[in-house]
């Protein structure tokens, strides 16, 4: 009986955060010079995605390219530490000059905090 | 080892498609990032004789590359080209340009015993709908003037088309002809196919016959 008294609501409690508390999400957008060409892009992509903390279960195996704004959008693994230089370095080896890196969401910390 | 992989993949040629002809660089748009490598195959055909090309090409970083050409026609394997693209890429918001100087060397692969250097200077401008390609070369006894330009039409899915329109002039110790024709590029994530039919507009060459039709694919790893 007591057991009930404590187990049940606690069930209960994690059953409803669970479900009220967002999809991860730690996805940043990166402004990047130059990259225009979807045939050129896919080194950036290349590069990118072998950072060991890239989420690849969120938009293209972790990466997403928009040449038309010239944006490439990054998710990163929960928990996983942000190594802006690292992105920016594979962005450069890919051929093109990343210009600054933005949080895309609520879930995502500030580039401070996680550095 | 992944070098060496790409360097034998470069060595024992492959597929793709080239930016414009002979002498130039296997793809003037990729791979450019460090450690990238191709392979394309095209086949040609010009005064009555198709070629098929085997080229590959290897990016020790975006500034310099290494490519390899050999055709192949008739039964026998031609002269190789090895060229050096070194070049300056200059990124600016929605578009992307660079210019390029290629040494290179045609080697006697195909039974002679002459070698011949070359020299190519390149510029290549690409942005949001336009890309434009101009190349003038010297190799062996020929200079050569290649322009394309024309329209791209990405889909915003990782392909892309290309509708251009290319120039190519060509002075040798046979004569000149100048060449003009469509040229059509498909790109798919890391996959090139192009296709390219030019007609004879001037033709002062003793060994020039036709029209010059050409067609590629190639990959990018």
């Amino acid at each position: 009986m007591r057991l009930k008294t404590f187990v049940i609501p606690l069930l209960l409690v994690q059953l409803s955060a669970l479900i009220a508390s967002p999809v991860w999400a730690k996805n940043y957008l990166i402004n990047v010079n130059g990259i225009v060409c979807e045939f050129c892009a896919f080194g950036v992509a290349k590069k990118l995605r072998k950072l060991d903390f890239i989420d690849p279960s969120q938009f293209e195996e972790g990466v997403k390219v928009d040449i038309e704004n010239q944006q490439v959008f990054i998710s990163i693994q929960e928990g996983q530490p942000l190594d802006q230089e690292a992105i920016f370095e594979a962005i450069k080896s890919g051929g093109y000059d990343p210009i600054k890196m933005t949080p895309m969401d609520e879930v995502a910390r500030p580039l401070e905090e996680s550095q | 080892m992944k070098q060496l992989t790409a360097l034998l993949l470069l060595a024992t040629a492959s597929t793709f498609t080239s930016q414009v002809t002979a002498h130039q660089p296997v793809m003037d748009m990729a791979p450019r990032w460090n450690g990238g490598y191709g392979a394309q195959t095209r086949i040609t055909h010009a005064n009555n004789t198709t070629t098929t090309w085997l080229e590959g090409v290897y990016t020790f970083k975006p500034a310099l590359r290494m490519t390899l050409k050999v055709p192949y026609s008739d039964g026998k394997n031609g002269d190789a080209i090895v060229a050096m693209p070194i070049k300056r890429y200059k990124n600016a918001g929605a578009s992307t340009s660079n210019w390029g100087i290629t040494p290179s060397v045609r080697m006697p692969t195909g039974g002679g015993s002459d070698w011949d250097a070359g020299l190519s200077l390149s510029y290549s401008s690409e942005s949001k709908g336009y890309y434009e390609l101009y190349d003038i070369y010297r190799l062996g006894d020929t200079t050569g003037i290649d322009i394309n330009a024309g329209m791209s039409h990405a889909d915003g899915k990782g392909s892309s088309w290309f509708t251009l329109w290319d120039i190519s002039a060509r002075d040798s110790d046979s004569g000149q002809h100048l060449l003009t024709g469509p040229v059509l590029v498909y790109f798919k994530r890391n996959v090139i196919v192009r296709g390219e039919y030019k007609f004879v507009a001037l033709d002062n060459d003793t060994q020039w016959d036709g029209d010059y039709l050409s067609i590629g694919i190639g990959m990018v790893f």
